[in-house]
Parts: C-alpha cells; structure tokens; sequence
C-alpha cells in the first residue's frame, strides 16, 4: 500500500496528532477543546482509514468539495422552510444573502433570481428607510445590508432602484451615535456590525457622507458619518490585540472583521489601520486564533473552533495582509497586479480543516463534524476557502475620494507551497470564485451598483 | 418552546394546544375592532415571477399573531393588549427583534399613561424576563431589552449580580451576558466598580475554568479597562494614540496585585493563554518592559539556557515572549532561535507568523546597520 503513505506523508504531522504541548490541569474549556481535536482528527486523517478510497482524495489527502450537493443545500434553502423554523423570520434578508453568495462562489448564475429576490425584499423595505427582518418589522442594519449585497449579487437597475435611498440617508442619519458608532437600529444595540453595515450601504449607494439634520450624532459636533467612526473603532480593540463589539468587551473574530472592513472603507487600509490600530498585537491575536491539529479559526481565546470563523477571521488576513504591504506597486507588491506576498497564516490548514471537517455527508457545510449544516456555514466556510485560493492587492488611490481605496481591489489566484513540500503548490482542489475581501459580493457586483448610484446621484444641496 | 406564563394579563392563550391550532385574536371580543395586516410577500399588482425566497410556512397562530402585530404598530397603539401581544409572538419567536424593541416603547408609554412608577415597571418586567433569558441563552435582543430597562433605574437592582451568575452557570463565554455586564459596570460604577464585588465574581469563575478567556477580559475591564475607556474618551478617543504616549494614570498596587494574579494562574496551566495576554495587557498598561518578565518565562522552558527544542519546554507562550524580551535586549540570535523552535515544534501551524516576526528581526538590524 505504498500510495497511501505518498498521500498520508504530504500531510504535515501537525495535522495528524494532538499538539505538542496539553497541560495536564482539565477544565470545562480543555475538555472541549480535546472532544473537538477527536472529532476532527479521524476526518483530517481519513485517507489514511483503510476504509477509505484513496481516488475521494487529491494528493495533499484533501477530499473533493461536493459541489453538486451544496448547491442542491443551498436550493433548498431558498424554498420554503417548515413551521419549526419561525426562530430565522427576522433572518429571512440573511438567508437569501448566504445561499446566492454561495451558489456565486460555487460558480452558479445568481442573476435570474432578481425577479425573485425584488419580490422578497421590496415588502420588507420600511417607510421611513432602511430594511427590516421581513414585513412590517423595524429597519435593521444588518438586515438592510444581507438585502442590499443580495440586491447587488442580482443586479439590474430594477434591483436596485427598489431602495429608497433618500429614507435610507435619514435612517442611517438617526442610527449615527454621538460617540462615533452605530446602533444596529433604532433604540437598538451599538456595535462595529453596525458600523460596518452603515458605511456598506453609504458607500455603495453613493449616499452623501454629511449627516442629516436631526442625527443624534451631530449634538458631540459630528458632522459627516465618517467623524469620531475610527476613534470609535479603535476603541474596540482589546489589550489582547483582537477587536470587541464594543468598547471593553471581549476580542471576538466576527466582529475583527466587521471593524477591519469597515477601516478599510474609512481609508486606504494602511492608513486607517496604522492610524486607529496596534496592528502589531492585531497580527498576533489573529495568528493566535488557528489551532492544529484542527487547522480552522476560533472566534476567541481558548474557544472552539467553527467553520463561520474561516470568512470572519479568514477574511481579516487578506485586509491586514494588504495593510502590511501597502498599495499595489509599493514594497513588496509588483506592477502586475500580482502580489508577491505570502500569507502569514496557514491557509493550507485553513482549506484542511474546511474540506475534511466541515463537509456535511448530504451537502451543504457547518461549524464542525458534530454540527448540522446551514446556509450560514456553508457562506463562509465557502468564503474561507475563497479566500485561501486568492491573493488580494488594492491600488494607491487619493484618499480626499471618498471610498475610491474600497473599490480599487483585485484579486488574482494564490500559489500555496505546500507546508510538507514547499517544491509544490498545495492544491484545494475546490476553485472557488474570488469575492470583494471588504463587501463580500463580486467585485464586479460591487462595482455595478456603485456606477449606478454615481449615476444618479441624490439631490444634496438641501441638505448641507 | 415552554409555554411559561407571567402575571401580566388574564388574556392570553393558555395552554399550548390551543396556542398551536385555534385562531386566537379574529375570535377574541378584546381584538373585534382591529383589522389585521396579512403577510405581503412582493409588489402588490405585478407578474408573479415565483415563489418569494426563504420563505417559512408559519403556523396559523404565529401568521395571525404577526398580522395583528402589524395593525397595531402601524398605528403606534401602546395598550396593554399590544404587550400581551408581544409576549406571545416572544414566546414563538423571541429571535424577533421589532418586537422586543415595540414592547420597550410600549411599556414606557404605558408606565406614563398608568402612573406607574418607572422603577416599579422595570422590576415587574426584569421579573418577566428572567424565565425568558435562561431559555434563550444566546440572544441578542434579551440582552439589550434588559439594558434598556436597567439603563431608566438610578440604582443597581439588588440581585443583578446574582442572576448574572445564574445566567453564566449555563455558559460562562456567553459573549452577550459579558457585554451586558461591562455595560452595567460603566451604568453603576458604583458600587461594582467602587467595591470588590465585581472582581470577586470573576475570580470565582477564573477558578472554576482558568481558560475563560471572557472571565479574564472582565478582569482587566474592571482593573483597569473601564478606568482607561473614560480617558480615552477624554482625550479624543483615540486608544492606539494614548496608550502610545503611555500617558494614562495607573494605581501601582492595583499592578502589582494584578501581575501576582496572574503570574499565579500561568503556574496552574502555563499553556493556557489567557492569563498570559492578561499580563501582556497589565504589563503594557502600566508600561513596564516585557524584559522584567525574562527570569519568569524562562521558568517555563527550562531555564536560561535550556535547549528550546527540549522537552524541558511547558509553555510556547514563554518562548513566544522570550523571543520578545530578547529582541528587545538586543540579543537577535537568541531572539530568532525562540521564534524557530516555535515554528518548528511547539506552534507549527503559525510558522508563517513567527517567520514574519523573524524577518522582522532582520529589519531591525539592516535599520541598526
């Protein structure tokens, strides 16, 4: 059985057994972390089960990406769910978002769902602006943003004429706190979700950056919707390194990423993050959050890993990544628009743990092997991938353009030496589509509705 | 979900066959003058091209509770009978935001319109939710419908602290528990910043489970965090400028105390790492250099001149330190052999990063050249 020890010797042994080092003191968290370690390992070495067909796996042990069966999940999940599922209605913007980015990432053709996703979402857009959970519920930002990025992921002027974007203005006017951030809603929590969310839609929807008159925010001086936001989001980072929700609370990979993107729409990334951040503590704590042998990313300090974090915490690398090295044509980067940059985490263990672990026998993807899947996790396991597989670069831009950093990304394919052989290139297998690292729709689909809202531009002179 | 029932209507649905099958409100003489709103699913008039998506096939009593929920917010009624209401589209889906936040509006416009005092309806209503919260541990709405209720008291309820402990019995990282706590500590410093309270509480849960990074987090938010916010806040908010300048105040005993604690809690489990972010954390606060701890991590691998590729290693956070201490004293060799042995054999899956923090080395000294 020579050929399985050719395949089994290009996982690298860190992948195959415990760590290195356990302390021998059991908690409730290390008692976990060892069920979590046993419930993937099995999976991660399952080219080695003699049970098992060599042909499932490609030459690194990594099993295929059941294409087919995801995109059938994910089908399924844009039809009707039984009664049960009540506790999603207010969620229902989010799951139409996670399916349509998945079938994009996966190569689908999203566009002939914009009928149907115009009539899903033009009930759920409130009177006084923004989008709510469903009909007749309270506009909220997350939900405003999973309807605009699936208006967007569908495209067409219809699709996007739908938003009334001078309420939208006023809503995101009230939601703009006196401290810098965001409420989510109206009366509702503040967090860098909101923040982040808030600057999606101002910047893809051209709205202009000065604040409506009665916007609480405008009571501490602010005047533009970008004021005291990156004093704010500083705020958030934490003595580990990480980013809270809010200021004090606990470094938390989902919402990294939520203040991270929202830096970059701040700025060019490099310089919102060296001015607002401790990028140096930043790159430890997010380097901190990968584990083997599991391979995939824990949102925080001794948590488990779980799939969702391979988009939250996956998708802050090639943001930090691109801070680290500038602009495309600076440093490290050449003119090309290739990046000569290599990850500075594992993206190989990332593809590993995503391939082997998160994989649901009748498709679709979750959080680990004892987990069910969901839309969610099939989102942004999909997008960890997505982003294991490309390398993204911004240009050098004038930063007095609003925005214009935000829609200057690339992406290209990744080379991925191999961590047991560096004379190959690790090999998903998967080919999943390049997303936008900052709006997490097609850059082309990003950059589509924003060529529309230029284009028609909201009357602003009353306003100033 | 249990049908729990409160003391706030004699109304409602009992029991939960009834609450599954019948049409409750079309039938109910209390709900004969509204006119429901039924789902609308699309642009009313126009070619129906298919099914709207991610749809759910509601059961008949949530469809009809949502309808009247709908006739009665688009009038803004703030009755009674719309908080019974909310309370029972709660317990079928209390994932549902709007009418978390319609029931917070509803309540204190009826508080006004009752005389009731806002205190009193506040407790009644924190009464009502402490069934609700042990069942939905991870909600976001419960949370902030609690803290805009405690948010309208001038004092902190007597047994705050002790539902929080209740509640984190059940799961002591819940992250939207601990953002409720550090809100409530910035709402009543005192007295649970002005006392010991607070600090007892988390070390009773650090010793429970030493790895509960969020336990620790709450350590340093009450130590020092709360304390730092404020001055941040102060001197334009700006926290990567200010701590730089290393301007902040801090009380050394509170440090010492704090550096003990933790020093302590490493010894329990040195490859825990919580306990030694916290120290990093109290060390850069207080700006004192890393290089004070060099006789402490080296503890950890075996003394000053252990092999680091020997098993006399415990921790790769020491190495991971050291790396740091003896970058800083100018000894990049030893620096780079700590950040090799990690990426070799105690923390291989970030070899990336600690070979990024070697290249770093090598700027160091090219800028040094």
């Amino acid at each position: 059985m020579a050929s399985f020890d050719d395949f089994a010797s290009l996982i690298p042994g860190y992948f195959r057994g415990p760590p290195a080092l356990l302390d021998s003191l059991e908690t409730e968290t290390s008692v976990l972390q060892a069920q979590t370690v046993n419930e993937c390992l099995p999976l991660l070495n399952a080219i080695n089960d003699p049970s098992s067909s060599p042909f499932d796996y490609n030459e690194f042990g990594v099993p295929e990406l059941e294409r087919e069966k995801h995109i059938q999940f994910l089908k399924a999940n844009l039809a009707e769910f039984p009664a049960r599922f009540v506790g999603l209605d207010a969620s229902r913007p989010w799951m139409v978002y996670w399916a349509l980015l998945s079938l994009y990432m996966l190569g689908e053709d999203v566009t002939h769902y914009r009928s149907r996703v115009i009539k899903t979402f033009s009930s759920m857009q409130d009177a006084s602006g923004g989008f709510g959970g469903g009909f007749g519920h309270y506009s909220h930002l997350a939900g405003t943003y999973a309807a605009l990025l699936s208006l967007a992921l569908v495209g067409g002027k219809e699709a996007y004429s739908l938003i009334h974007r001078d309420q939208m203005w006023h809503w995101l006017g009230r939601l703009k706190q006196p401290d810098g951030g965001f409420q989510i809603s109206e009366g509702g929590e503040e967090d860098v979700r909101g923040a982040y969310c808030a600057l999606v839609v101002v910047s893809l929807l051209n709205l202009p950056l000065s604040l409506p008159a009665d916007s609480p925010a405008r009571s501490a001086g602010h005047e533009t919707f970008m004021d005291g936001l990156g004093e704010y989001l500083s705020r958030c980072q934490t003595y580990e390194g990480g980013i809270a929700a809010s200021p004090g609370n606990e470094a938390h990979g989902a919402y990294a990423f939520c203040a991270l993107a929202c830096l970059c729409l701040y700025s060019s990334p490099h310089v919102a993050m060296r001015r607002f951040l401790d990028i140096d503590a930043l790159v430890w704590w997010l380097s901190s959050r990968q584990y083997a042998p599991e391979g995939g990313l824990a949102g925080r300090t001794n948590k488990l890993v779980d799939g969702c974090y391979s988009h939250w915490l996956g998708s802050c690398w090639p943001l930090v990544q691109a801070a680290i090295s500038g602009p495309r044509g600076t440093n490290s980067a050449s003119g090309d628009g290739h990046v000569v940059q290599e990850n500075l985490y594992s993206s190989e263990g990332l593809a590993r743990y995503i391939l082997c672990c998160c994989q649901a026998e009748d498709g679709g993807l979750r959080d680990k092997p004892s987990k069910p899947p969901d839309s969610y996790h099939t989102c942004y396991t999909l997008s960890g991938i997505s982003t294991v597989e490309h390398s993204h670069s911004y240009g050098h831009v004038d930063d007095s353009e609003a925005f214009a950093s935000a829609f200057s990304w690339k992406a290209c394919s990744a080379l991925i030496p191999s961590e047991a052989d560096p004379t190959k290139n690790f090999d998903t297998g998967a080919h999943v589509r390049a997303i936008h690292p900052v709006y997490s729709v097609p850059h082309e689909a990003a950059r589509a509705i924003r060529s529309w809202a230029l284009s028609h531009p909201l009357d602003t002179e009353v306003r100033d | 979900m249990a049908d729990k029932t409160s003391s706030t209507g004699p109304s409602r649905p009992k029991s939960k066959s009834s609450k599954k099958r019948e049409p409750f409100y079309a039938v109910s003489p209390q709900w004969r003058d509204v006119t429901p709103i039924p789902l609308l699913d699309g642009p009313p008039g126009q070619k129906d091209p298919g099914p709207a998506l991610a749809t759910i096939a509601y059961a008949p009593r949530y469809s009809e509770a949502m309808s009247y929920l709908r006739a009665v917010m688009a009038v803004n009624e703030f009755s009674r009978r719309a908080l019974e209401l909310t309370e029972d589209i709660i317990s079928m889906n209390p994932a549902h935001y709007t009418v978390w936040l319609y029931r917070a509006k509803i309540l204190q416009a009826l508080w006004a319109a009752e005389g009731t005092q806002t205190e009193e309806g506040v407790l009644a209503e924190l009464e009502w939710l402490e069934g609700i919260s042990e069942r939905n541990l991870k909600n976001y709405q419960i949370w902030h419908h609690r803290q805009l209720l405690v948010s309208l008291l001038s004092k902190l309820p007597s047994t705050e602290t002790e539902f929080l402990a209740h509640i984190l019995s059940f799961d002591s990282k819940n992250y939207h528990v601990w953002t409720y706590r550090q809100w409530l500590c910035r709402r009543f410093p005192d007295p649970l910043l002005t006392t010991d309270m607070e600090l007892r509480a988390v070390d009773a849960l650090i010793n429970e489970d030493v790895r509960n990074n969020s336990a620790w987090n709450h350590r340093y938010f009450v130590s020092f965090g709360a304390d730092e916010l404020q001055a941040i806040e102060s001197q334009g908010g700006n926290r990567k400028e200010i701590l730089s300048q290393g301007r902040l105040v801090v009380d050394e005993d509170v440090v010492e105390r704090e550096i003990n604690y933790a020093k302590d809690h490493i010894a329990w489990a040195p490859q825990n790492p919580s306990p030694w972010n916290y120290l990093k954390g109290v060390l850069r606060r207080a700006a004192i250099p890393l290089t004070d701890m060099q006789v402490f991590c080296e503890g950890f691998v075996g003394g000053k001149h252990a092999d680091l590729m020997s098993d006399s290693v415990r921790s790769s956070h020491a190495v991971d330190w050291l790396a740091e201490i003896y970058r800083l004293d100018g000894n990049l060799e030893k620096s780079k052999s700590c950040l090799d042995a990690l990426g070799k054999k105690w923390d291989p899956i970030r070899r990336k990063y600690w070979e990024f923090r070697a290249k770093q080395l090598d700027e160091d000294l090219g800028n040094e050249a």
